[in-house]
């Protein structure tokens, strides 16, 4: 939600904070701040609102709390209505009784509606909405200033028999005021007058009854339903609009006429008219105020710092709470409807915590060190001591997406024959529907990869879960698969590796080709249950902090041979640390010693440079240079 | 030198030894300058007759020595091995072994909470509704139980858990407090995979309980937590925030490390960035796992480990964490 500086100014005349520092305090109350921005000399002040709360998504909800914060006085605007004369009820029905909370409404005659005034016009802009006119965007105007969503009817196009119901087949398709249409579904929320439908409950009016500047006669309605209607009505007709981001969540029925006597107010004021019927108000169960018993040492405990029972006592009075002691230790505590959030003594808590200041809180204390007993599963040492292994036989790790194409599904070899795959619902990357029943699926779109990106000495590892269906039940294990160049080579390694466990006459699991390689897959949760205690692996050379070994490579790896010739033989290790220092580190992959070869006299080194991320061009032009050919 | 002379190169190619030596033969004989291309130049001026002679008998010569060098490349077994041939180097620094940067990046998290004795936890990947959501006091209009939040197996029961909280509750319920465990969790999001979305995440949630935990406690413990990875410098800010799970709730923040706190465009102008949410943990959370909270108290709170991993390896494409793209340098630590 955006607010404006500004007008949080007009709530809280004395504010005497910059938009940087109420920003800042939003942020550590709750209310995150996400974006700051200078516009036409004001502040727009962008705001994360939680889910909890629906109170703070008008400019009303936030300036109470900054009233609080701040100890100010809140000036509620002034907005009584004209007495109404007329005696005319409203022909309003509801039907759909268990969805809605609160409906308020009434007609108003003789209207001069008109193009939208510069201010109304520029503070909708501001909040990324666009200006219809005065009547449409004054609805909008007080939606962003309480909270609480409305709407106004042509009510010569809609009439006055309004019927709040839900839809019963009997409607099929509706067309929003900006000619958007949609096919409505059986059981929607929505507004008729019986022949059409007028409107879709807390989520967007119709264009054949929406407010145009010849309008002289209109129904202005504000509404509270049930959230978890409009949420799933705005889900179902894939809709989102200002309106149903509000109604979805808690709002304050009780705040309904101050808001909608402010609307009248302000549409009198700015469109003339009469109140031509009575005010509708359809409230058939005030909501029921939530006791809270509280024992105000509480917030102390939970905080871990002392805060004084007076603060904690006049928080929750400028919360609107009352507060009836009982003893030292226990107060019943009343919130007030705007806050349907607080619920429970923890929610006063925090309440009080949060006034005080999280900032306030030592953060120089961590967690008691003491010594519990070890809950850590017996596979994740197992884990633990596969990753060291293989790494100290230098193998790198590789991590992959468990969700694969179809085409890429294999079974493990230890699955057994009735194992199934289990596919997705409605994974919306939809080309890969089906989760992983073997590593070595993973291993082979590595090794594929690699090949493309000719990267050489290719010895790889994963660890991660594999997953069937079997005997109705979704089953998932930890895997662990090795890939080799060589199948002689996996064979030694896996060897080694049941013999560093502790288990040297391990059978070997059965090796399969991959490409010019080998792979093979060990079940690692049986082989935790073969072994008793887990033997501690150490890294024969610990990564660093700085580990720079992992790249992103954007294209292949490029390999150019040179040849250098020497009179004297020389040793390996010190011509590749002497041309290793020539490269710019950003771009070498590898150096390496293809060939040594003596002819008569002389020593031929045949060097191979593997170059990345860098185009071929570039690779041969500073292979050139180091190599001056 | 007469391109009969090629005739004892037929030797050499049967007695080579090494795939190495073969190479070089083939290079001197049959390469772009090598000696049967030197003769082929020759006798390019020779009378037409003459030249259609030479010519035959050159071709046959270099047939044959095709054939043999083929013959003895499969006998030294380096046919269709061109690969291992290519790697196998006369010489190279030693292959080094390497983990996965959201391995170190954990298991550096791994370390910092070993030393304040927790242990570790795992749990499954494919939840059920209660576990991934109920369990954690998510309301049944909470957002993240979209569909297009979730990737469902077997709607709306079965599920990819979509956070490591997940296993939390799995952890409440089947230990018994006192308690404390930290650990890395991979987690599904039905997100369109691009640049900087991923549907694979990967989380580190910790959650201890005991008789006294304090918001105190969680935030020392936060704070050493960031002192430890970013150095005793790091500014952090610990402020309000709701999630469903905790109660007070809390969100955590490091000061950006691009602007110094203000302001640009990687923190949206707020000089602050996001690193995750904390707080005491919910009493219906407890209770539901048959945890007296008026008994019992207890912190949790997780991070994301991804964007923190590719910030510190500067990968600038998320499908390359956990993609094909991501490879070591073979000699470097």
């Amino acid at each position: 939600m955006k607010i404006i500086y500004s007008q949080i100014k007009k709530l809280l005349p004395n504010l005497d904070k910059r938009p940087k520092q109420l920003a800042d305090d939003l942020t550590l109350i709750g209310h995150f701040v996400d974006g700051i921005e200078k516009v036409n000399n004001d502040t727009v002040i962008s705001l994360e609102i939680r889910q909890n709360r629906g109170d703070c998504l008008g400019y009303w909800g936030i300036a109470k709390e900054l009233a609080i914060l701040y100890n100010l006085k809140l000036k509620s605007p002034k907005a009584p209505l004209p007495s109404i004369v007329s005696k005319t009820s409203l022909p309003i029905t509801v039907k759909a009784q268990d969805q809605v909370t609160r409906i308020m409404a009434v007609k108003i005659t003789s209207l001069k509606n008109r193009p939208t005034p510069k201010w109304l016009k520029t503070f909708l802009a501001q909040h990324d909405i666009h200006s219809i006119n005065t009547l449409v965007d004054l609805t909008n105007y007080i939606m962003l200033l309480w909270g609480i969503p409305n709407h106004a009817f042509d009510a010569q196009q809609s009439t006055d028999r309004l019927a709040w119901e839900t839809n019963q087949g009997k409607f099929k398709t509706f067309t929003t005021f900006d000619g958007t249409k949609i096919r409505l579904k059986e059981g929607t929320l929505q507004i008729s007058n019986n022949k059409k439908v007028l409107s879709i409950a807390g989520i967007i009016g119709g264009q054949n009854s929406g407010v145009k500047l010849n309008t002289e006669e209109s129904i202005v309605e504000m509404a509270i339903y049930k959230p978890k209607k409009v949420r799933h009505d705005s889900q179902q007709l894939k809709v989102t609009t200002e309106a149903s981001t509000r109604l979805e969540k808690k709002l304050d029925p009780n705040l309904v006429p101050q808001a909608f006597n402010h609307l009248i107010n302000l549409i009198l004021k700015h469109c003339q008219g009469e109140v031509a019927s009575q005010i509708y108000d359809y409230y058939p169960s005030p909501i029921e105020p939530t006791i809270i018993k509280f024992n105000p040492n509480q917030p102390s405990s939970f905080a871990g710092i002392k805060i004084e029972p007076r603060f904690v006592q006049e928080t929750l009075k400028k919360l609107s709470c009352q507060i009836n002691p009982k003893t030292d230790s226990f107060w019943q505590v009343t919130p007030p409807s705007l806050r349907a959030d607080l619920e429970l003594e923890e929610d006063l808590i925090e309440e009080t915590i949060r006034f005080w200041g999280y900032q306030k809180i030592p953060t120089n204390q961590p967690i008691s060190p003491k010594i519990l007993p070890d809950i850590t599963p017996k596979i994740i040492y197992l884990i633990e001591a596969a990753q060291n292994i293989l790494v100290n036989f230098k193998y790198d790790e590789i991590r992959s997406w468990p969700l694969i194409k179809r085409v890429h599904f294999l079974k493990a070899h230890f699955l057994s024959r009735s194992a199934q795959g289990i596919y997705t619902q409605n994974n919306v990357n939809s080309r890969y529907p089906i989760l992983r029943a073997s590593i070595i699926s993973s291993l082979k779109l590595q090794y594929r990869q690699y090949q493309k990106l000719k990267i050489p000495q290719k010895q790889f590892f994963e660890i991660g879960k594999i997953f069937w269906q079997a005997d109705n039940s979704y089953q998932e294990c930890w895997s662990l698969g090795v890939f080799d160049q060589s199948s002689k080579n996996l064979n030694k390694k896996i060897k080694r590796f049941y013999h560093e466990l502790g288990l040297p006459n391990h059978q070997i699991p059965p090796i399969q080709k991959i490409g010019s390689g080998a792979a093979t897959e060990i079940n690692l949760e049986s082989l935790a249950k073969q072994l008793t205690q887990i033997p501690k692996i150490t890294i024969s050379k610990p990564p660093q902090l700085a580990d720079k070994a992992a790249k992103e490579l954007t294209g292949q790896v490029i390999s150019l041979d040179a040849n250098l010739i020497f009179t004297r033989k020389k040793k390996p290790q010190k011509i590749i640390e002497k041309y290793q220092a020539k490269f710019d580190p950003n771009i070498l992959w590898q150096l390496t010693i293809l060939d040594i070869y003596q002819e008569k006299n002389q020593y031929k080194y045949t060097l191979r440079v593997f170059y990345h991320n860098c185009s071929s061009k570039k690779a041969k032009k500073v292979h050139q240079k180091v190599f001056k050919l | 030198m007469s391109f009969r002379d090629l005739d004892h190169y037929f030797q050499k190619i049967t007695t080579a030894k090494t795939p190495q030596e073969l190479e070089r033969l083939r290079i001197k004989l049959l390469g772009k300058r090598g000696l049967v291309n030197h003769f082929f130049n020759q006798i390019k001026n020779l009378p037409l007759e003459r030249k259609k002679q030479k010519g035959q008998e050159l071709n046959f010569t270099k047939n044959k020595l095709e054939e043999l060098i083929k013959k003895q490349k499969k006998q030294l077994g380096t046919e269709k091995k061109t690969l291992q041939k290519e790697q196998k180097f006369a010489y190279t620094l030693p292959k080094l072994g390497h983990f996965h940067p959201i391995t170190i990046t954990a298991n550096e998290i791994d370390n910092f909470f070993k030393s304040l004795g927790f242990s570790s936890y795992e749990g499954p990947e494919i939840e059920t509704d209660e576990y991934c959501f109920q369990r954690l006091n998510v309301p049944l209009d909470h957002p993240a139980r979209d569909m297009q939040d979730t990737i469902y197996i077997k709607e709306p029961e079965i599920l990819l858990r979509t956070q490591a909280s997940a296993i939390e509750t799995r952890l409440l319920e089947k230990e018994t407090p006192p308690f404390k465990a930290a650990f890395p969790a991979r987690v599904y999001r039905n997100e369109k995979v691009n640049k900087s979305n991923h549907f694979i995440f990967h989380h580190y949630q910790a959650v201890a309980v005991d008789k006294d935990i304090t918001m105190r406690d969680l935030i020392g413990t936060l704070h050493a937590l960031f002192k430890k990875l970013y150095g005793t410098s790091v500014v952090t800010r610990y402020r309000c925030k709701y999630y469903p799970e905790v109660e007070p709730g809390l969100g955590l923040d490091i000061r950006c490390f691009s602007c110094q706190g203000k302001g640009c465009s990687l923190c949206k102008g707020v000089g602050w960035i996001e690193m995750g949410g904390a707080g005491i943990i919910h009493p219906k959370v407890m209770t539901m796992a048959n945890i007296d909270p008026k008994e019992w108290r207890g912190f949790a709170f997780g991070l994301g480990l991804d964007r923190w991993a590719m910030a510190k390896y500067e990968i600038s494409d998320i499908r390359t964490l956990l993609g094909q793209n991501l490879a070591y340098k073979p000699n470097q630590p």
